[in-house]
Order: structure tokens, then C-alpha cells, then sequence
């Protein structure tokens, strides 16, 4: 019996060796003409509640996967974006609209505040428009060492964007262990649509500051990460991302406003005014996890810090559960909170605009505040190499101090992924 | 600088003792799991693109597991 079982053995492997020979020249040839693409389609529907922004994003990838191991990616993205959002102004029951709607914005009268009995609209309609592109050339070298190039493009109605950036990983210790370092180079222009020229960093009754040219910032990033794969159904990567922002840092459409001690209405308005550095570190830390009955854990945690006195903490969990062999759904849970800029402030009082604070925003985003989203994702898989998900989210945000500090959202994103040349 | 410190320690701190327990590295032929597309880490990068363009927006810790990509006016 076990003569019998080593001689099947044997022209088992005989026969697999022939057919492997059989097949060689032909493998070399598919090599050397052939290799395999990959489609992704993506759309995405975000809509805040009360009528805020809403965007909705159309995103093209294709990936060229050369038999010889390199890649070649472009990606191409077009966003609508509409709504309205905070300015900074501070509501005030029964004023009078001072402000009207441009490309991204608004033109701020001048004469305004409480002595002349007008008073600026504390959220600004908006429309805009983004379109982008994104190349990435991926290259392996001896099975071990991945190197990867790439730059972005995408230009709004009143902002740019063009980067590049370089990657380089090794596979360490059988492949258990592997080390990836970035670079990434931005270099953003925004050129607001405010009559007279843009960034208005300081009171708007009276000249404006600064010239177009002061609309530059360079964004300079560095990563450096270890994969490391701890068991046959867990991987696990920390990866730390350090950055610095220099250049025109403020958004030219936020404003803070300056209240009257006794009636606190609004007195005056100021355009707001960021420093014009910005250092940004964080420490990432993700785990994969397998369950033993194909079920997967994806965890995720955050630290954020950066020398705008802001550090936040964030904490994402997916749980995906397969029904069947091509088809699951995916449960996602985020929990983020982050405190407040030191110049951040909701509003000044008229100590404050006599002795004006160096830097200072009203802008929401910046101050202490809580997010939660919650949501459930359905893919199925249609063939070998299709795949289709479609998943649906609600947002909520919580901060602390101004006019604005309750917002929710709703997220519908689909994506379909075809590969071809398999 | 300093919560950078004690954050490493930390990360540090758990990373040996939960690894020490569950590290049984596989060998070549036993990453059969490791190699489907589910557990690809960090997860569907299309979805994850899209996750950290709507929190860049909203929040302001603007830096995460990735570089590069592009920037927006975000409002």
C-alpha cells in the first residue's frame, strides 16, 4: 500500500513537472507582451444635515500590472461640492443678509457690525468644483524591495494642488517583517474669489494685507512604518507620519467676530489669521485579525499631535462577516476627539479687540470636539474578479464652544473593482 | 515632545507584551489566510481614500496613515 502511494507520488510529480516545462515558453511570451489591469469605480455621497455641504465625488483607478512586477496607477477624480458653511460671523436673530455668493465664498461689505445695522451671514452659501489626477509606478526589485513614485494634480475654482512623492519598503525576516520610509512634497495655491485680491488676514474695513502671491503653502511629509506579521492569522503595522505645513495657512473666508460687551450683538468682524507654520505628528498603530471562522477584525488607533496645542485621539473598528463564499457585509464603528487650538476662539469681546490675539479662528474645526460615525458596508464578489460593495454611514459631530456645534452627516459610497488579464 | 515620549513607551510597552504571548510566526506555506484580499492591511484602500478625505475635512488633525495624495480647500 504505501509502494503504491510513493509510486502515484511520483508520477504525480513527474507529470506536474512536464506540464510546468510544457507551459514555460508560453508564460514568456505572456510576459514579456501581457499584463493584468485593474478597474475601480467609486462614487461617494456626502450630505450634511440643515442644508450644509454636500459633496458628491466621482473616482476612476486604473492599475497596469506588468508581469515583470512593476505597476503603473492613475487615478482620476472629479468632486462637486455645494452647501453652505459656518464663516465665523455670529448668528444674530432677525439681521439681514450682508454677503453674497461667489465661486467658493463670499465678498464681505464693508461697514458692517452693529453701528450700521447690518450684520454678516453666519453661514455662507458655496459651489466649487475639484478635478484631479493621481499617477503612482510601483517596482520590485529581487522579491524584496518595493519602491514607488508618484504626483498629484487637482485644481479647484479657487485653490491648486500639485505634489510628488516616493516610497521604499523591504521585506525583512522571511517576509514576516517588513519596512516602509515616505516622502511627500505639496504644494497648494489658493487664490479666494474676494473682490480686491485674496488672503485678508486682518480687519476687513481697511486695506487688504497681503497680495496673491501670499496664497502659497508647501506641505512637506515623512513616514516611516513596520509591518510585522505576528501569527498565521494576525498582521499588525505602526507607522509614524511627521509633517510641516509653511506658507499662507488661514482660510481667507473664515472670520471671527467681536462682540458688544453690553448688548452682545456682533460689533465688528476680522478676518481670521493662522500661524504660518504648522508641525504635525502622529502615530498610527493597525491590526488585522482573522477569527477561525473567516470573520476579520480590522482595528485602527490614532495619536495626533502638532505645536498648535491640538492632539486628538482616534479609534476605528471594522468587522466583516462573510455570508457564504462571494458575499459579507461590514460593520464600522469611529470614535475621534481632539482639543482645541490655542488661538481658536468662538468669538472676542472688546478687551480682546483692543489688544488683538496675534493668531487667531472661529473656524469649528478647530475646536474641542468629539466625531462618531457608525456604519454598515454589503460587497459581493460577481465573478473571480469582480467586486461590488456598497456601504452607508451617519456622522456626528460635538463641539464645544460658537454658534455651530452640532453637525451630522450622512455617507453613501459605492465602488465596483474588475480585473482583467488574470 | 513630551506626550511623543510617553506614546512611544506605551505603544512599545503593549507591543512586547501582547506579542510575546501571540507571536508564532508562520511559515511560508501557512500564509494561505494572510494572502487574501480581506486582510489586506488597513483595509479596501478605495474606502479608506474616502475615510480620510471627509475627517482631513472636518477635523484638524490633518495627517494620518498615508502621505501624499493631494490636497483640497476643504470646507
Amino acid at each position: 500500500m504505501q509502494l503504491k502511494q510513493k509510486k502515484s507520488l511520483t508520477e504525480a510529480l513527474a507529470l506536474a513537472t512536464c506540464s510546468l516545462l510544457s507551459q514555460a515558453p508560453q508564460n514568456a511570451m505572456a510576459t514579456a507582451t501581457e499584463g493584468d489591469w485593474d478597474f475601480d469605480v467609486s462614487m461617494l455621497n456626502y450630505q450634511e444635515a440643515d442644508a450644509r455641504v454636500r459633496v458628491v465625488e466621482l473616482d476612476i483607478n486604473s492599475k497596469w500590472q506588468r508581469k515583470d512586477d512593476s505597476a503603473l496607477s492613475f487615478k482620476v477624480v472629479s468632486d462637486s461640492m455645494t452647501g453652505a458653511t459656518p464663516s465665523g460671523a455670529s448668528k444674530v436673530a432677525g439681521a439681514q443678509s450682508q454677503t453674497s455668493t461667489t465661486a467658493s465664498g463670499t465678498v464681505v461689505a464693508s461697514d458692517v457690525g452693529e453701528a450700521a445695522g447690518k450684520f454678516l451671514d453666519p453661514l455662507v452659501d458655496f459651489v466649487d468644483r475639484r478635478n484631479g489626477f493621481v499617477v503612482d509606478w510601483e517596482n520590485v526589485f529581487a522579491r524584496t524591495i518595493t519602491t514607488n513614485l508618484g504626483g498629484a494634480y487637482s485644481v479647484e475654482d479657487d485653490y491648486s494642488s500639485m505634489g510628488v512623492n516616493g516610497s521604499a519598503g523591504i521585506d525583512l525576516n522571511n517576509k514576516l517583517t517588513r519596512v516602509d520610509v515616505g516622502l511627500a512634497w505639496t504644494w497648494d495655491t489658493v487664490s479666494p474669489s474676494v473682490a480686491g485680491g485674496p488672503p485678508p488676514e486682518g480687519e476687513i474695513v481697511g486695506g487688504r494685507l497681503f497680495s496673491y502671491d501670499d496664497g502659497h503653502k508647501l506641505i512637506v511629509d515623512k513616514s516611516v512604518g513596520v509591518t510585522q506579521v505576528l501569527n498565521r492569522r494576525t498582521v499588525t503595522k505602526l507607522t509614524y507620519v511627521t509633517g510641516t505645513t509653511d506658507g499662507y495657512l488661514s482660510d481667507p473666508y473664515k472670520l471671527v467676530t467681536v462682540h458688544n460687551d453690553v448688548s452682545d450683538l456682533p460689533k465688528s468682524y476680522y478676518y481670521e489669521k493662522r500661524p504660518n507654520t504648522h508641525a504635525r505628528d502622529a502615530l498610527n498603530l493597525e491590526l488585522m485579525h482573522q477569527m477561525a471562522g473567516g470573520a476579520v477584525f480590522n482595528g485602527y488607533y490614532r495619536f495626533f499631535w502638532d505645536d498648535w496645542d491640538i492632539s486628538s485621539h482616534t479609534l476605528d473598528m471594522r468587522y466583516r462577516i462573510d455570508l457564504g463564499a462571494s458575499q459579507y457585509i461590514q460593520l464600522h464603528g469611529r470614535y475621534y476627539t481632539q482639543t482645541a487650538a490655542d488661538f481658536y476662539h468662538a468669538r472676542l469681546t472688546e478687551a480682546d479687540e483692543r489688544n488683538l490675539p496675534e493668531y487667531m479662528s472661529a473656524d469649528y474645526r478647530l475646536d474641542e470636539l468629539t466625531t462618531t460615525t457608525l456604519g454598515i458596508k454589503y460587497g459581493f464578489n460577481f465573478s473571480q474578479f469582480g467586486h461590488f460593495r456598497i456601504r452607508y454611514e451617519t456622522m456626528e459631530q460635538q463641539g464645544t464652544t460658537g454658534d455651530y456645534t452640532q453637525l451630522k452627516a450622512k455617507i453613501l459610497h459605492a465602488a465596483v473593482t474588475v480585473k482583467f488579464g488574470r | 515632545m513630551k506626550w511623543s515620549v510617553w506614546v512611544v513607551l506605551f505603544f512599545a510597552s503593549v507591543t512586547s507584551q501582547g506579542c510575546a504571548s501571540i507571536y508564532k510566526p508562520p511559515q511560508p506555506w501557512e500564509r494561505d489566510i494572510l494572502a487574501q484580499d480581506k486582510m489586506l492591511i488597513g483595509g479596501d484602500p478605495l474606502e479608506i481614500q474616502i475615510d480620510d478625505k471627509i475627517t482631513f475635512s472636518k477635523e484638524a488633525s490633518s495627517i494620518g496613515r498615508s502621505i501624499g495624495g493631494g490636497g483640497c480647500g476643504c470646507n
